[in-house]
C-alpha cells in the first residue's frame, strides 16, 4: 500500500489505537506489539473495508425485519396490540409527548439510517479514492461513531416495560422479535463504525 | 529526517495556514500556547531529523516531540515544552494527540469508587414504580433482564446485562484496579497495563446514559396507562451519566503514567 508522505506509515510509524502513543514499527523485539500498553499495533486496521461492508451489509439486512415486526406487544384485557418502531412513535405523537416522540424518532429512525448511509458513502468515497472535503468526512464519520450507541434507547425502554407490565390478563407487554433484529442493527452498526479505519479517508486522498 | 518529508510536512502546514485562519496544535490553557508572542504552533523538526524513536517517540525529548495524529496519521511534531503544558490537537483534522495527556490515578480511582457505589444503588432500587387501580409493580435493572429471558427473548436479555450491568461495573472495576497498580512499583505496572487496555477496550460498550434515556421514554409511555413513580435507580443512573462523561473525557491521561517510565 502506498501511504501520503506526510503520513506517519511512510516513516514506519504509528499510534497505537488503545494508548494512542507514537510507536515505531517493527519494534526491537520483531513483534508488532505496543511497547506501552502491549496491544497489537497495526499500521492501519486490517481488512477494514471489508469488514466495514460485512457489518454494514448485515446491518441493512437486519433493518429490513426491525421494521416490519413488532417490537411490543401490549395486551390489555387479553387483546394485543404489536407495536413497531414506526407505530410506538405515533402514538406518541398522537397522545402529543412531542418531544419524546421526536426523540425515539431520531434515535430508532435517523440514526440507524444516518449511520449506515454515511458508513456505505465513506467506504465508496476510500474505494473511489475521492479527495472531496476530507475534513468534513472526517467530521462526519467522528459523529456517527458518537451517536450509534444512542440508538439503543428502544431496546432498553421495551426491558423496563416487560418487566413493570405484569398484570396478568389486565396488562402485560410481550417482547417482539423486531426488537431483537432492531438490537443486531444497533450492534453491527457499532461494530461497523469502529473496524471503520478513519485514516484511510486521508490515505486514499494522496494517491 | 529526509529533506522530501521536511519539503512535504512544510508545504502541508502553509496551505493549512492558507485556507482556514491558523490554528495552534495546542488549545487548552489557551494563553500557554502563545507565550511571550511566540506561537507554539506545530513545527518542523527541522535540521535535527528524527530522535532516536527505539520505542516510543512520546517521551519528552530535547527539542521536540514527534507524534503521529491518531485520527489522520499525519506526522508532526511539538516542542518539548508545550507538550508538557498542555493538551495537543493535531493540525489538520483537530484530533487529541497523545502528546500533552496528564496523568492523575487519584482522581480516575475516586471516579470509579463513586460509580460503583452508584451502579449499587441503581442495581438494589426499582428505576420505575408502576399503579394501576391499586396494584402496585416495581422493576429494577434486573428484573428488565429476567422478564425479557421469560419471555424467550435470550439474546436481547444477555446484551440488556451486559450493557446494563455487567461492563459498567467490570469497567469501575477495572479503572479502580488500574489506577493502584499503575501507581505502583515496576511490577505492579505490569499488571496494571492489562487492566488499562481492557478497561478501554470495554468502555464504549458500557451504555448507562444510552438507559437513562430509555427509562423515561418508559416512563412517559406508561404515563397514560397508569400512574408512574420514579425510582432511586433512576436518579443512580443520571449521576452514572454524568460520571461516565467526566472520567472518559480524562481517559487519556492514565497512558501518560505508563509512557513516562
Amino acid at each position: 500500500m502506498n501511504y501520503p508522505s506526510d503520513s506517519a506509515a511512510r516513516h514506519g510509524l504509528t499510534c497505537c489505537h488503545i494508548c494512542h502513543s507514537t510507536v515505531s514499527l517493527p519494534v526491537a523485539s520483531g513483534h508488532w506489539q505496543c511497547p506501552v500498553c502491549a496491544a497489537r499495533v497495526h499500521l492501519r486496521h486490517p481488512h477494514s473495508v471489508q469488514r466495514t461492508w460485512a457489518l454494514i451489509l448485515t446491518a441493512v439486512i437486519c433493518y429490513i425485519p426491525a421494521n416490519i415486526y413488532p417490537i411490543m406487544t401490549v395486551v390489555r384485557f387479553g387483546r394485543g396490540a404489536p407495536d413497531t418502531i414506526a407505530s410506538g412513535i405515533v402514538h406518541l405523537a398522537a397522545e402529543g409527548q412531542w418531544p419524546i416522540a421526536i426523540l425515539v424518532f431520531m434515535a430508532s429512525i435517523v440514526v440507524p439510517i444516518l449511520k449506515m448511509v454515511v458508513l456505505i458513502a465513506l467506504l465508496v468515497s476510500v474505494q473511489c479514492g475521492w479527495r472531496w472535503r476530507l475534513l468534513e468526512r472526517a467530521r462526519l464519520y467522528r459523529f456517527i461513531d458518537v451517536i450509534g450507541r444512542w440508538s439503543m434507547i428502544d431496546v432498553f425502554m421495551i426491558s423496563i416495560l416487560v418487566a413493570l407490565v405484569r398484570l396478568g390478563a389486565v396488562a402485560t407487554v410481550v417482547p417482539g422479535v423486531g426488537a431483537a433484529f432492531f438490537a443486531a442493527v444497533v450492534l453491527s452498526t457499532m461494530f461497523a463504525a469502529s473496524s471503520f479505519d478513519e485514516r484511510l479517508l486521508w490515505d486514499s486522498a494522496h494517491e | 529526517m529526509s529533506p522530501e518529508f521536511c519539503g512535504t510536512l512544510a508545504l502541508r502546514v502553509c496551505s493549512t495556514t492558507r485556507h482556514r485562519p491558523f490554528r495552534p496544535a495546542c488549545r487548552a490553557g489557551q494563553g500557554a500556547a502563545r507565550e511571550g508572542g511566540r506561537r507554539h504552533g506545530p513545527v518542523l523538526a527541522d535540521g535535527v531529523g528524527y530522535p532516536a524513536l527505539s520505542t516510543v517517540a512520546a517521551k519528552p525529548l530535547q527539542e521536540s516531540v514527534v507524534e503521529a495524529c491518531p485520527d489522520c496519521d499525519l506526522l508532526q511534531s511539538i516542542p518539548a515544552d508545550v507538550v508538557q503544558r498542555t493538551t495537543c490537537h493535531c493540525v489538520r483534522c483537530g484530533a487529541r494527540l497523545a502528546a500533552g495527556d496528564q496523568p492523575n490515578l487519584e482522581r480516575d480511582a475516586a471516579l470509579a469508587a463513586a460509580a460503583l457505589v452508584l451502579l449499587t444503588v441503581a442495581n438494589l432500587f426499582p428505576i420505575l414504580e408502576f399503579d394501576l387501580n391499586g396494584r402496585v409493580q416495581t422493576a429494577t435493572v434486573f428484573d428488565g433482564v429476567v422478564s425479557m429471558w421469560q419471555q424467550q427473548r435470550y439474546e436481547l436479555a444477555v446484551l440488556i446485562l451486559l450493557v446494563a450491568i455487567l461492563i459498567p461495573a467490570l469497567h469501575a472495576v477495572a479503572v479502580l484496579v488500574r489506577s493502584q497498580l499503575l501507581g505502583s512499583a515496576a511490577r505492579g505496572r505490569q499488571r496494571g497495563r492489562w487492566w488499562a487496555v481492557w478497561s478501554e477496550r470495554i468502555a464504549p460498550w458500557g451504555m448507562t446514559e444510552v438507559y437513562l434515556l430509555g427509562a423515561l421514554v418508559a416512563f412517559v409511555k406508561l404515563g397514560d396507562l397508569a400512574s408512574v413513580v420514579v425510582g432511586p435507580a433512576l436518579y443512580a443512573f443520571a449521576a452514572m451519566s454524568v460520571l461516565t462523561a467526566w472520567s472518559s473525557a480524562h481517559a487519556a491521561g492514565m497512558w501518560a503514567a505508563l509512557r513516562r517510565r
